[in-house]
């Protein structure tokens, strides 16, 4: 019984840091799809494509999680399973943040070396 | 071990987690709102004044550190050793709490060096567009005298 309790308790707690967070992403990574796009109809587009990809994997990555927790007898017990859990999709989150921050960075640094090597061709 | 004694740890451990958590991360809160109150002005340096893109790399790197540090947080929850007395649940508490506060120190410096890395960086980048706007031919060998 305590075991589904986590369980359910897990679900929501991750599913609602997922949306906040991809929400938030959603919000403020326009900017950047916007600046390397110009065109603001596929921006949006773009957008939307990228928050739908991060939904499917993080939930989906949460509901693989369920799977061979450890034994659950009292509340300590339950509160330690659910920090472990939550720590492992929370910290794949994060390493996954700061490498999409990493690709954009490096692709924008790619773009303005060709442009720049344009412009000495010129 | 009678269960009497056994519910009497697990509540004990129960309060620990319960002083652990609400601590752990109101401290990354505040530390995180800190950071990026200030950070703001460095990306304005950064993207040389584009407000939009500033504030929202400004706002993505503050979900980056949320994420890496309740992450890291919840991650080091577990105590291991049993709680027979409020005393052993101090001692626990402060040992978790002291290194989480030493790791997010560590990770503040980190941020405010990456900050000051971009900002050189950014420097460094206006001094090359400057030269293309100028019409003179960029020379590495110039620019180093």
């Amino acid at each position: 019984m305590l075991l589904i309790i986590s369980y359910v308790l897990y679900l929501i707690i991750t599913a609602v840091i997922t949306f906040y967070v991809g929400w938030l992403c959603y919000k403020n990574g326009i900017h950047y799809i916007q600046a390397e796009l110009k065109d603001e109809v596929l921006a949006n587009a773009v957008n939307r494509f990228l928050l739908i990809g991060y939904y499917l994997t993080n939930l989906g990555y949460a509901a693989i999680m369920i799977y061979n927790w450890d034994q659950v007898n009292n509340m300590a017990d339950v509160i330690n399973a659910l920090s472990k859990r939550i720590s492992f999709i929370v910290l794949s989150m994060g390493g996954m943040h700061y490498l999409n921050i990493t690709l954009i960075y490096l692709l924008r640094q790619n773009n303005k070396t060709s442009i720049n090597k344009n412009n000495t061709n010129n | 071990m009678d269960t009497q004694t056994l519910t009497h740890e697990t509540s004990k451990l129960v309060i620990a987690y319960l002083i652990y958590l609400p601590v752990s991360i109101m401290l990354t809160l505040y530390v995180a709102h800190t950071l990026f109150k200030n950070g703001k002005i460095f990306m304005l340096d950064i993207f040389h004044g584009k407000q939009d893109i500033a504030f929202s790399t400004n706002k993505l790197f503050e979900i980056g550190f949320y994420l890496l540090n309740i992450g890291f947080a919840l991650l080091i929850l577990r105590i291991d050793n049993r709680i027979y007395s409020y005393q052993g649940m101090i001692e626990a508490l402060s040992v978790k709490l002291g290194w989480f506060s030493i790791y997010l120190g560590i990770m503040l410096f980190f941020n405010l060096y990456m900050f000051f890395r971009g900002r050189k960086a950014s420097k460094r980048s206006t001094n090359v567009a400057a030269h293309f706007d100028t019409g003179t031919t960029f020379n590495i060998q110039e620019n180093k005298k």
